[in-house]
C-alpha cells in the first residue's frame, strides 16, 4: 500500500496527471471502520481534458515501469500488490471532491483522501445498495458534518434521491 | 400509586456494539489496512468456491 501511493504520487510528480484523490472504500475507509473490498479506485485529473482516452496515459506510464493489468480485478491495474482502478474526475461532483480533498499522512506517504461529505454524496448518486450501507456508516462517525452533506447534496441535486432512501 | 424502590442500570451489553464501532472508527489507517487484507484472506476461499478468483493485497509493511 506504501509503495502503491508512492507510485500514485510518481504520476503526479512527472505530470502524467494533475492531481489524484482516493475515494471508494479505501476512501471511506479513512473515516469509518473496516470493509470488504478488492481494489483501490483513485479519481484523477489530467493536464489534458480534451484527451478522448484519459486513461491511455497512465496505462502507457504504469506499463513503461512494469506494472500490468491485474489478473483478477480486470478493470484495475496492479501497482504493488494492490489492484488500482483509475477513475476520470468525469463530473463536478467528482471534480468538487478532488479539489477539497484533503491530504494524509500513511506511514511517512502523503496521499490525497476525498473528504467524508463528498464521499458520502458520491455514494448517494451511485445508488447501490452497497452505497447505501456506506452512507450509514458515514452519518454514525463523530466527526461527519451533515450539514455540509446536506449543502453538497442540495448543490448537485441529490436531495431526492437521498429522501427516497430515507422513505 | 407503586413506589419505585430503585432503578437498575440498563445492561451494558446494550451498547456494547456502538461502542465496538465507534472502536473501530478510531483505529490508525494502517491498522484498517491490515483489517482490510485479513478480510480478504477470509474471504477469498469463499469467493474461490463461487468461481471468483482474488488475491489478497500484499501488505508492504
Amino acid at each position: 500500500m506504501k509503495k502503491t501511493l508512492e507510485v500514485l504520487n510518481r504520476l503526479r510528480t512527472n505530470g502524467t496527471i494533475s492531481d489524484y484523490a482516493i475515494g471508494g472504500a479505501m476512501g471511506a475507509l479513512f473515516y469509518t471502520e473496516a470493509v470488504t473490498t478488492m481494489d483501490l479506485d483513485v479519481f484523477v485529473l489530467f493536464p489534458d481534458d480534451t484527451n478522448l482516452l484519459p486513461l491511455a496515459p497512465i496505462y502507457d506510464q504504469l506499463k513503461a515501469w512494469g506494472y500490468l493489468p491485474d489478473a483478477n480485478e480486470s478493470e484495475c491495474i496492479n501497482v504493488e500488490g494492490t489492484p488500482v482502478q483509475f477513475l476520470p474526475a468525469y463530473d463536478t461532483l467528482l471534480q468538487e471532491a478532488l479539489a477539497t480533498a484533503r491530504s494524509f499522512d500513511y506511514q511517512g506517504i502523503e496521499t490525497k483522501v476525498m473528504l467524508a461529505e463528498y464521499l458520502a454524496a458520491i455514494c448517494v448518486k451511485t445508488g447501490r445498495v452497497k452505497d447505501k450501507l456506506r452512507v450509514n456508516m458515514f452519518l454514525a462517525g463523530e466527526d461527519f458534518d451533515v450539514l455540509r452533506f446536506k449543502d453538497i447534496l442540495a448543490k448537485f441535486n441529490l436531495n431526492e434521491r437521498f429522501e427516497q432512501w430515507n422513505a | 400509586m407503586e413506589r419505585i424502590v430503585c432503578m437498575r442500570a440498563l445492561d451494558p451489553r446494550r451498547y456494547e456494539k456502538p461502542v465496538f464501532r465507534a472502536a473501530q472508527r478510531a483505529l490508525s489507517y494502517p491498522e484498517k489496512v491490515r483489517q482490510v487484507v485479513a478480510m480478504q484472506v477470509r474471504i477469498a476461499p469463499i469467493l474461490a468456491a463461487r468461481g471468483r478468483i482474488i488475491k489478497p493485497w500484499t501488505l508492504d509493511e
